[in-house]
């Protein structure tokens, strides 16, 4: 009788360090890389998505698979290696939805509910990190929590996306772009986004729940969703004015809580490059953002004083007293 | 009966407030014996880690942090007790350094265990020095690193799971993936699974922005591996990887090449040179080598990988599907692993 | 039969349920916590200047990614005592508020006293009412392997943050800090670490500036409870105690013994952008001379970097391996830039 209980006990240990095991297992079949050509310069993106059906719907991260992409590949976890061919975009979501004709039925994953998540949740990532998928058919897994759960108001890095995020401590890493984020139980609680907190530098999620939403518009009409995702009329406004020195085109003023000022620039910071030029005066400044609405982005290369570092800022509307 | 069955499967869905963390208490407790274990046969090595693995002294650590043959080093267990070691044999590609340290006492160490019964989402931990937190000064934080040496000797250790096996990246052919949290300073030291095991070596870390800080991926040469390389690493100098001599692969379903299956089929020669140790060993063109030594081969970076886990003149096993008749046979078929300029091949590798 | 029926079941329990034991776990501790857990807004005129942790430029140096928001900090007493870390009230200050949980209204607080060597900086709140102070742990029990959690109200004040990982070490910077694997940021950073019970171990620093941190390294730090309550008779009374900081030349390497039957220093770490790796410099490299001084151990070098200003260019040889073993020597040019000692 004490044999028994010791082999259950030692057969319970042993199956606690399969605890994650048993999740890795089911999620594998559901998970992709991918990788595309984008139409500038013929660069190569790669990246991770997952099935949605059993027919090979995939879901993955706009950034990964652009509008004009070309070349999509994917390579499931078998492995085989399909093309693929964009059945919508959402660039303001950060999504794009794909098909490959998969010989046979694909494993799709399972939806968890991110209204039920809590914060302390145990977690999983699982993707194409630094490139596991594509060279070593290796999907990698990593371990962590639900450790936090905000809105980002700022786009950051090359996501799109602003609004609630759920945080993890599983490692997110390069070419994990389009990354399911797992419950315990393995079921889909979210989708890696590109978007971070500087506070935090921690992997961020959409939530489950908004994208299926979203998914459904896509899938109904690929037009109407393109048209609803664009950005909303009127002139874009950054919320700063520069002045033209010896050391080049600086900032002269920042208007308080502006796109400007919630991007971190400060009075005194050079801008070294704005939309791919260098403006001599505040006039040509001006003039670079006369063409941008509401809700485009524009990049700047900012000298800080200390670092130099290249931004994107969503443009905003003029506040009312600024007319 | 039926009650007590009907609790049982009733009672992992509704569990008192408690028994939660009983569970995680009695986990804890368990990860805490296992650090407890091994802590000790962790040793401090120059500006990075090692571990004891023999009794006698056999130390194994990086080929970046000890250097080749020849090397001496001053080696510190947990604790500070010192010894001196000799790197015995090195191999720069794997990034493995073997040494002796001199000595009759009987030292702390901890077994290799085997790294082919490592299972993705399986808990390990790395003993390491990240940062030299356990070589600076005693009493005051370390500046960038004056090269103090009265240290606390107390090493750093981290939590984490397996996250990927085989991956094959540069000079690592065959590298364990894991989230456990590894930096500069943890080079040498070993990643162990919860029975106290041995299952690699860490030795890498993926960064991003030029900073050499841990982003969530480390990267741990497996100990079967090390295990393959024992006896030359021992027999002294430098080791050299295998590799099959003669032959040219790509991988199945490339363009350009009709019948030769789909990518993830294996990979296909495509190329065969007479008298070499692949023709020797009755490889053709056109066949598909789909395992080695029971090792699947989904595409080229893994055919590389695997035969890389072997020295020179090992003689291994490779599962080969050839098209005879209009039909597809499988079969093995043994391969001599060495370069020829190297080493003399053997008359005919055994024929199956 | 009975015995087969109670393996089946600990078989079943074993599965899933650790995962769900520790999220319960998890969520169970914030929800103890958090209430004893502060968002800081601090308002400050001016950073203090910073250089980059180990000479070089693009390492994320200490204070200009300081992002803005808040920040957290830890109810130490009933009466509205708090403790944070004195990284978090560095530089300028022009006024600091706090939120609490279940108060509507943020407070005003006052800047007690801060200890940078330590990183701990006590602030005091006039509350209305008892504030909730965190259970301590038995700091005598607690071991290498044990679980933390670490919880923060940054970036949103109105939902609590949780990191969880290990106790990697017991005794940093003289014993007064415990490590951990929890990732330390700049939004947890002040706020309380616990174990598994939620259970009060140490108030979460950022004492080793020079350990790159932002990006969650996994090597964070906290000042012990024990050693707080040591620290809190001067830190209440206005005691500031700033960090003894030395400005030196910089190679911009972090140094290590080399072999024994070799004399010089080894380079065993270094930024990309630090001074010695612009000089072509790379780990492994064994510093044999500077300028005219030989070099055969750690005080050589810094004799002869003493001696010298940021900005002056020293010629420095070393010797570098050959993967057959050889040492090869060879000389480069150096421009030496300012790191902090202390």
């Amino acid at each position: 009788m004490v044999g028994l209980l010791s082999l259950g006990l030692l057969a319970f240990a042993q199956d606690e360090d399969k605890a994650h095991v048993r999740v890795f297992e089911k999620i594998r079949p559901s998970i992709v890389a991918v990788r595309s050509e984008a139409t500038l310069g013929g660069e190569e993106i790669s990246g991770t998505g997952i099935f949605l059906d059993e027919n090979g719907l995939i879901l993955t991260h706009y950034w990964v698979v652009p509008e004009g992409a070309q070349k999509i590949r994917v390579w499931t976890t078998e492995p085989r290696l399909y093309e693929a061919e964009v059945v919508a975009h959402s660039q303001r979501d950060d999504l794009t939805l794909m098909r490959i004709k998969a010989k046979g039925k694909v494993k799709p994953i399972e939806w968890g509910d991110s209204t039920k998540v809590k914060i302390g949740d145990v977690a999983y990532t699982v993707g194409n990190a630094e490139n596991a998928m594509i060279n070593d058919n290796q999907p990698a897994f990593n371990f962590g929590i639900i450790s936090g759960l905000y809105n980002l108001k700022q786009p950051r890095s090359t996501s799109y996306y602003t609004g609630w995020v759920l945080e993890t401590t599983a490692a997110v890493n390069e070419k994990m772009e389009g990354a399911p984020v797992l419950d315990s139980r393995g079921r889909v609680v979210g989708l890696v986004t590109l978007n971070y907190s500087p506070h935090r530098f921690l992997g961020n999620a959409i939530p489950s729940n908004a994208l299926q939403t979203r998914i459904e518009q896509m899938l109904k009409d690929a037009k109407a969703a393109a048209e609803a995702a664009k950005p909303i009329e009127g002139a874009g406004y950054l919320g700063l004015s520069v002045k033209a020195t010896e050391q080049g085109l600086v900032v002269d003023r920042v208007d308080k809580d502006g796109p400007a000022d919630l991007a971190g620039i400060k009075p005194g910071n050079r801008i070294l490059v704005f939309r791919g030029k260098t403006p001599a005066n505040a006039d040509e400044f001006r003039a670079a953002l006369a063409d941008l609405k509401v809700g485009d982005y524009v990049f700047l290369k900012v000298d800080f004083g200390s670092f130099v570092q290249e931004i994107k800022v969503e443009l905003g509307s003029a506040p009312e007293e600024k007319k | 009966m039926t009650a007590a069955l009907l609790t049982l499967l009733v009672a992992p869905v509704q569990e008192p407030d408690d028994a939660a963390l009983q569970r995680v208490l009695a986990f804890q407790d368990r990860l805490q014996k296992v650090v407890e274990k091994v802590r000790p046969a962790y040793v401090f090595i120059g500006g990075g880690s090692g571990v004891c693995i023999s009794k006698d002294g056999w130390v194994l650590t990086n080929h970046h942090v000890a250097g080749p043959t020849g090397r001496e080093w001053e080696v510190r267990f947990t604790g500070g007790k010192a010894y001196n070691g000799r790197v015995i044999g090195h191999d720069p590609l794997h990034d493995i350094s073997l040494i002796k340290l001199d000595t009759t006492d009987t030292l702390p160490y901890a077994e290799l265990g085997d790294s082919d019964a490592l299972q993705i989402g399986q808990h390990v931990i790395a003993v390491g020095n990240p940062f030299m937190l356990g070589t600076g000064q005693g009493g005051q934080p370390t500046p960038g690193g004056h090269g103090r040496t009265d240290g606390n000797w107390d090493p750093t250790i981290t939590f984490g799971i397996v996250s990927a096996l085989h991956r094959h990246q540069d000079a690592y052919s065959d590298a364990i993936h894991t989230d456990c949290q590894i930096n500069p300073g943890n080079s040498g030291g070993p990643l162990i699974t919860l029975e106290g095991k041995v299952i690699g070596i860490n030795g890498r870390i993926a960064m991003r922005f030029h900073n050499r800080v841990n982003t969530g991926i480390g990267y741990a040469i497996p100990s079967n591996l090390i295990r393959n390389f024992m006896d030359a690493y021992k027999a002294g100098g430098r080791v050299r990887r295998g590799y099959i001599d003669g032959v040219t692969v790509t991988n199945c379903g490339h363009e350009g090449y009709e019948n030769s299956g789909e990518y993830g089929d294996g990979v296909l020669v495509v190329g065969l040179t007479e008298d070499t140790p692949a023709a020797k060993a009755g490889l053709k063109e056109g066949d598909i080598i789909v395992k080695i030594a029971g090792h699947r081969v989904v595409n080229d970076n893994r055919f590389h990988g695997v035969l890389s886990t072997y020295p020179q003149t090992s003689i291994v096993p490779i599962g080969v599907k050839r098209k005879v008749a209009g039909e597809w046979k499988e079969f093995d078929l043994k391969v001599w692993l060495g370069d020829p300029n190297h080493f003399k091949p053997p008359e005919d590798p055994k024929r199956d | 039969m009975s015995a087969c029926m109670f393996l089946a079941g600990c078989l079943i329990q074993g599965g899933t349920d650790l995962q769900d034991a520790l999220s319960k776990v998890s969520q169970d501790a914030r929800a103890k916590v958090s209430p004893s857990v502060v968002a800081i807004l601090v308002e400050r005129s001016r950073d203090p200047e910073g250089v980059g942790p180990r000479g070089g430029r693009s390492d994320i140096a200490e204070f200009q990614n300081r992002p803005k928001g808040p920040c957290s900090g830890t109810i130490v007493s009933a009466d509205g005592l708090i403790a944070t870390s004195a990284f978090n009230i560095s530089g300028e200050i022009k006024s600091i508020s706090v939120t609490v949980a279940g108060f509507e209204q943020p407070f005003e607080a006052k800047l007690l006293g801060f200890d940078k060597e330590k990183d701990i900086a006590l602030l005091k709140i006039d509350a209305p009412r008892e504030l909730p102070v965190l259970p301590k742990a038995d700091l005598a029990a607690l071991k290498v392997g044990h679980f933390a959690f670490l919880v923060g109200r940054a970036p949103d004040p109105a939902n609590a943050t949780i990191n969880f990982g290990i106790v990697s070490a017991l005794h940093r910077f003289g014993g007064s800090h415990l490590q951990y694997d929890a990732e330390l940021n700049y939004g947890n950073v002040g706020g309380p670490v616990v174990d598994l019970q939620g259970r009060l171990i140490g108030i979460a620093t950022h004492i080793r500036p020079k350990t790159p941190w932002g990006q969650s390294g996994g090597v964070g730090f906290a000042l012990k409870m024990t050693d707080f309550d040591k620290l809190l008779p001067q830190l209440k009374t206005g005691g500031r105690k700033e960090r003894t900081v030395q400005r030196r030349a910089s190679l911009g390497i972090v140094m290590a013994a080399g072999p024994r039957n070799m004399k010089g220093v080894m380079v065993s770490d270094l930024m990309p952008d630090s001074p010695a790796a612009k000089a072509g410099l790379k780990v492994g490299d064994v510093i044999t001379e500077v300028e005219s001084a030989t070099i055969e151990k750690a005080e050589d070098l810094n004799k002869a970097l003493e001696r010298r200003k940021p900005g002056d260019t020293v010629r420095v040889k070393a010797l570098r391996a050959t993967d057959d073993g050889e040492y090869k020597e060879f000389q480069a040019t150096v421009t030496l830039s300012e790191e902090e000692e202390y």
